[in-house]
């Protein structure tokens, strides 16, 4: 193709056909893809360098075209990226995963996830957690008949980004109900938003104040700490335990763990101690817990730290049993604790065992499997049952539901058996996952596994 | 009051063992100030590259004195590279400068660090493992021991390095006055690699030597650059009997503190002592380089 050829006439060649709406069977992407393909004939952005007239490099062609040739062509250039843009934005922005089409209207349910960033698998792993669902949903028929159409952002782990994409998806009259966002800052961030514009928030945090600022549009997919302390509190009280020593790390999580845990009827603390997060040693504290001699100990800390104390303890030859909330579930600690002797006394929560999954996670667990290609974690379950409790809250509702709708249903949902927890939501609890969603683990070789308590 | 007495033998020992950690970071820091005139505050990245080497090579089945070695010289080779592409473009860099450009480093050390070994911490074997040692019903573990040990004896080799050799004697006077150096003929470009590499290496092998008692993880450079930096202050930086006892000391403020105080204020009592220790001896407890100069 040369240069003089009209850039215009050759878009309209490809768009006119079809009179601006794809052929049947071509998925608008790909559609927008063979556009693109086509505009890519001349390679307009090679033209010769004037310094070195061998070398072809990018730059601007002003040096072989006449003004007017150059400016039909922009003309025609712009006027094509537009209509692909368009394409773009409505067909495959985000990652809409519409189902079979189905002749009533699809139920819209945004999310805004982390999928970029230092932190990003947790966001991935949730967003394919909820993607599997809702093709899982729309495959067996939708809500009602209505399919789930799931519409992901990616926030770059910013809060101002969650913030901006919260805005777009509140103007959107679509849009039902928000899952997100995959930091519990974002979430407090967007928040007040929510409140205003009425969209019920299911959110995959444990941060323990989103749930209990008084705004009621925030629903908890995911256990909240005060809910950790409760099945911590039913162990101590099923062994008896009576002198529990505490150690906890000095940042929010580990002080709100300390200020649940000393004030639960169930458990008895004789001393607490604190240590920063970055801690190397915790020998210092495990000597004055030690003196106040304790019946087991609670190492409660969201840091590396508590292999070091595992390890520590040993040394100080204290042989006490050692209990840790879901934070510790990395393998991280069963490594820093060097295979020492408490190691097999240590119990610490989780939620998903895949050596020994629960009835209430077999389904999912295979749909993720299939769909993403690895054995799902704790958020791939989260973002799983996000979707099915969007879908649990609009069953019993009317076809044309509004976001209030949402909430009232989400507010009517209870023992729901999911994946990543069992869910309770009433009119003033929405924390969700109650005490049996989690199970009591222990460390075999270098993973964890589920232990009989 | 009672349980301070019962346990105070407990928190001599920590203390002692933790700042046997300290004093090897601060020395490793005191190297690279004598011989190179850069305050490094990548240090604390070497020590964590140190450990983490070690634990590589140990996955890779390599007996743990080679994987020491591998620990020790690859550091010091990272160490070198990084002074040949950064520090020596800049012969007239000014100590901020060169601060900032380390405080750079460490920030870029430490998120290769997370790409290449993940966030999860690590850890190796102890040298001497077994049971601890326990006397008077406190307990210190044999590899404790050996850290004071090693502490102690690479003290005593700088301290005898700078003092007793043709090229410590150089390093010492480029990190003085680079030009008059210069002047009487030593070869500054060599100088500055040399102790970079050195430096490195004394890294490296801190590394090595406390992954076994803090493991390692991508972020705890930092804690140790800053703990590494604040015992070097205390004894005197650039005085290699000050690191140690510096970090001596800090480890048995922390401990004790920790062990005697209401729990959270754990934090605070050093660096308050560290302050007034400062405002009334401003070199450090042995002055800034005494023992050289």
């Amino acid at each position: 193709m040369s240069l003089a050829a009209n850039p215009v006439q050759q878009v309209v060649a490809v768009v006119e056909p079809v009179g601006g709406c794809r052929p049947a069977g071509v998925h608008e992407c790909e559609f927008a893809l063979s556009i693109l393909t086509t505009l890519r004939a001349p390679p307009i952005l090679y033209a010769k360098s004037d310094r070195d007239p061998s070398a072809r490099v990018l730059q601007w062609p002003r040096f072989h075209w006449k003004e007017q040739e150059v400016e039909r062509f922009l003309v025609g250039r712009m006027s094509a990226l537009l209509l692909v843009l368009g394409f773009v934005l409505a067909g495959c922005g985000g990652a809409s995963s519409s189902g079979a089409p189905t002749a009533k209207s699809p139920f819209k349910l945004a999310a805004i996830l982390t999928l970029t960033g230092a932190s990003a698998i947790f966001g991935q792993y949730e967003r394919d957690g909820a993607q599997a669902a809702a093709a899982a949903i729309n495959k067996a028929g939708g809500i009602n008949g209505h399919p789930v159409e799931l519409v992901v952002e990616d926030d770059a782990q910013n809060p101002n980004n969650a913030v901006l994409a919260f805005s777009r998806f509140a103007t959107d009259d679509s849009v039902l109900a928000l899952f997100g966002d995959t930091f519990g800052s974002a979430t407090l961030a967007i928040a007040p938003l929510a409140q205003k514009a009425g969209i019920p928030i299911l959110a995959p945090n444990a941060t323990y104040s989103i749930t209990h600022v008084g705004n009621p549009y925030i629903f908890r997919v995911a256990v909240a700490e005060n809910v950790e302390v409760d099945a911590l509190a039913q162990l101590v009280k099923k062994r008896g335990y009576k002198r529990i020593g505490l150690l906890y790390s000095t940042d929010a999580y580990g002080q709100q763990g300390h200020d649940l845990i000393t004030t639960s009827p169930l458990i008895n603390v004789v001393d607490s101690e604190s240590f920063a997060l970055a801690a190397t040693d915790l020998t210092a504290q495990l000597t004055r817990v030690k003196s106040a001699n304790p019946d087991a100990l609670v190492l409660w800390d969201s840091g590396p730290a508590v292999g070091i104390g595992i390890k520590d303890a040993t040394q100080l030859g204290m042989d006490l049993p050692i209990f840790s909330g879901l934070s510790a579930n990395s393998p991280g600690n069963i490594a820093a604790a060097n295979g020492v002797a408490e190691l097999n006394k240590w119990l610490l929560l989780g939620l998903l065992d895949p050596k020994n999954l629960l009835p209430r996670q077999k389904v999912g667990f295979e749909a993720i499997k299939s769909s993403s290609g690895y054995d799902p974690t704790l958020n791939s379950a989260i973002g799983w049952d996000a979707v099915y409790l969007f879908a649990q809250a609009l069953m019993k509702g009317a076809d044309n539901p509004t976001r209030q709708d949402v909430s009232n249903g989400l507010e009517k949902v209870t023992n729901y058996q999911g994946m990543g927890g069992v869910y309770t939501y009433t009119k003033n609890g929405h924390d969700g996952a109650n005490p049996d969603s989690m199970i009591w683990l222990k460390a075999e070789g270098d993973t964890f596994t589920t232990a009989a308590v | 009051v009672t349980v301070i007495a019962n346990e105070s033998l407990q928190f001599l020992f920590t203390g002692l063992a933790i700042g046997s950690i300290y004093a090897l970071v601060a020395l490793s820091f005191t190297f690279i100030f004598n011989a190179g005139g850069v305050v490094n505050f990548a240090q604390g990245e070497f020590v964590m590259l140190g450990g983490f080497f070690a634990v590589t090579l140990t996955t890779w089945q390599v007996p743990l004195w080679l994987a020491a070695a591998g620990a020790v010289m690859g550091v010091g080779l990272v160490a070198g590279v990084i002074y040949m592409t950064t520090i020596r473009r800049l012969p007239n860099a000014s100590t901020f400068t060169l601060i900032m450009i380390t405080l750079g480093l460490a920030i870029v050390i430490h998120t290769i660090a997370q790409l290449v070994w993940g966030t999860q911490a690590k850890t190796l074997p102890e040298l001497r493992g077994g049971e601890p040692f326990r006397i008077a019903g406190a307990s210190i573990t044999a590899h404790a021991i050996l850290v004071m040990a090693v502490s102690a004896t690479l003290m005593v080799m700088l301290y005898l390095f700078f003092k007793r050799t043709r090229a410590g004697q150089a390093m010492l006077a480029y990190s003085d006055n680079r030009e008059g150096a210069a002047l009487v003929g030593v070869n500054a470009k060599r100088v500055g690699l040399a102790a970079f590499i050195l430096g490195g290496a004394v890294g490296g092998l801190a590394g090595f030597l406390v992954t076994p008692i803090t493991t390692v993880n991508y972020l705890i450079g930092l804690t140790f650059t800053l703990k590494g930096f604040s015992a070097a202050v205390l004894g005197g930086f650039g005085n290699a009997g000050g690191a140690v006892a510096g970090g001596l000391l800090l480890g048995l403020l922390e401990t004790f503190s920790t062990g005697i105080l209401p729990s959270g204020y754990e934090g605070l009592v050093p660096l308050t002592i560290l302050v007034l220790i400062l405002m009334v001896r401003p070199g450090g407890i042995f002055g800034s380089r005494a023992l050289f100069n």
